[in-house]
């Protein structure tokens, strides 16, 4: 009695563990993998404008286009990739990309040439 | 892992964003096919717009302008859509004292304005559902179908990985087995046969908004300033009313010069701040409209 007692405790202590890494995952995925894409999003524009000279509109399209498919990308990887802690540590890197174009050396290059 | 392996987990997440997504997709999409016959039910709920053809010549000036002095004098704007091949009436539309969009048919034959109907119609109530589904509350509709938009995509991929055996399930259907059984393989063989649409569909309405879901990336190119963006990408133009009265120039000669200089037929003429002495005329061509 008092076993099956302890192990309907760690059954439940399973589940509840279970059921958390899964909320954290959905809420990685989806919240997480949202601000990585505009993050990496913004950055692509970015790098468009400042590498290859792209005009700023054109690069805001391509960019928000490219957007729509990272995003799909990234919530299907949420899903299956097996370490939680990978998908956190690449969502976080992705975002981490652009705040480091945001305030790195490339911060202080025209972002748009001749236009006012 | 939602699910014991990689194709177990897409399975569980076909599963959940069928169930959590499906309903609002299925409204969408059928209104959206209701959309693509907008006009025809238009005339079917609207029946004093069942018109013949329209005169190939017709004035704005002499048919709309005293229509619209009359109805909306103090309106911001006035928008007028010409007559088509499926619309045989001339569209006035203008935000009331409101704000409220408010729209008036007159009969381009005799200039006559049509009783109102008070109906929003196809063009008015489900053509805005489909994109919006009215919630104009920051955005919360757009968000919405946004998700379900990408909830489908999220839904096409995994839906072709799962079912592997996509070609042997192409041709397969059970209707003697269970009820699930043969919904399930007709499931798999309309998903697969409009699959190529189903993407586009989903991506190219995703896309069409992108503006409302990346505003960051337009702020990031343009800081302070996105109407910067629409002007360089859309060529939009746009200036302030003065409190200068002047009256309105002809709209029949702005057509004739837009239609020379586009090389096309005009279908919507935007009168902003009418009545004043900065107003402007904004001219559509309708090469994408038919």
């Amino acid at each position: 009695m008092h076993s099956a007692a302890k192990q309907g405790r760690q059954q439940h202590q399973m589940d509840w563990r279970h059921h958390a890494s899964l909320a954290l995952r959905v809420l990685a995925g989806i919240g997480g993998g949202f601000a990585c894409t505009v993050a990496l999003a913004s950055a692509s524009a970015r790098l468009l404008v400042q590498l290859i000279g792209l005009a700023g509109h054109e690069a805001v399209l391509i960019a928000c286009m490219l957007g729509f498919v990272i995003y799909l990308g990234l919530l299907l990887w949420a899903f299956v990739e097996p370490r939680l802690w990978r998908l956190c540590l690449l969502l976080l890197l992705g975002i981490a990309s652009d705040l480091a174009l945001q305030f790195g050396p490339l911060a202080a290059r025209p972002l748009i040439a001749g236009a006012g | 892992m939602p699910g014991n392996g990689f194709r177990a987990s897409l399975s569980w997440l076909h599963t959940w964003t069928g169930v959590l997504l499906g309903g609002l997709l299925l409204a969408v999409f059928w209104s959206g096919s209701l959309v693509v016959f907008d006009r025809e039910i238009d005339r079917w709920m609207l029946p004093s717009t069942r018109l013949g053809s329209p005169p190939v010549d017709l004035s704005l000036d002499r048919l709309v302008v005293p229509h619209a002095q009359r109805l909306a004098g103090t309106a911001a704007r006035w928008s007028i859509t010409l007559p088509s091949e499926r619309t045989p009436v001339i569209q006035l539309e203008f935000p009331n004292a409101e704000g409220v969009s408010t729209r008036r048919f007159i009969d381009p034959a005799s200039g006559e304005l049509l009783p109102d109907h008070g109906s929003w119609a196809a063009t008015g109530f489900l053509f805005p559902f489909h994109y919006s589904l009215h919630l104009r509350w920051r955005n919360v509709g757009y968000w919405l179908l946004g998700i379900a938009g990408m909830g489908m995509l999220l839904l096409l991929v995994s839906g072709v990985v799962i079912h592997r055996k996509i070609i042997r399930e192409f041709f397969t259907f059970r209707p003697h087995k269970s009820t699930q059984r043969a919904t399930l393989d007709l499931h798999n063989l309309t998903g697969v046969v409009a699959l190529p649409f189903h993407f586009l569909i989903s991506l190219s309405g995703l896309i069409i908004f992108f503006a409302i879901y990346f505003p960051t990336v337009i702020e990031r190119i343009y800081p302070g300033n996105p109407a910067a963006f629409s002007t360089e990408a859309f060529g939009n133009y746009t200036r302030q009313a003065s409190t200068e009265p002047a009256t309105l120039a002809s709209l029949d000669a702005m057509r004739d010069r837009a239609r020379e200089a586009l090389g096309d037929e005009p279908y919507m003429l935007r009168i902003w701040h009418p009545g004043d002495a900065q107003a402007y005329v904004e001219v559509r061509r309708s090469f994408a409209r038919r």
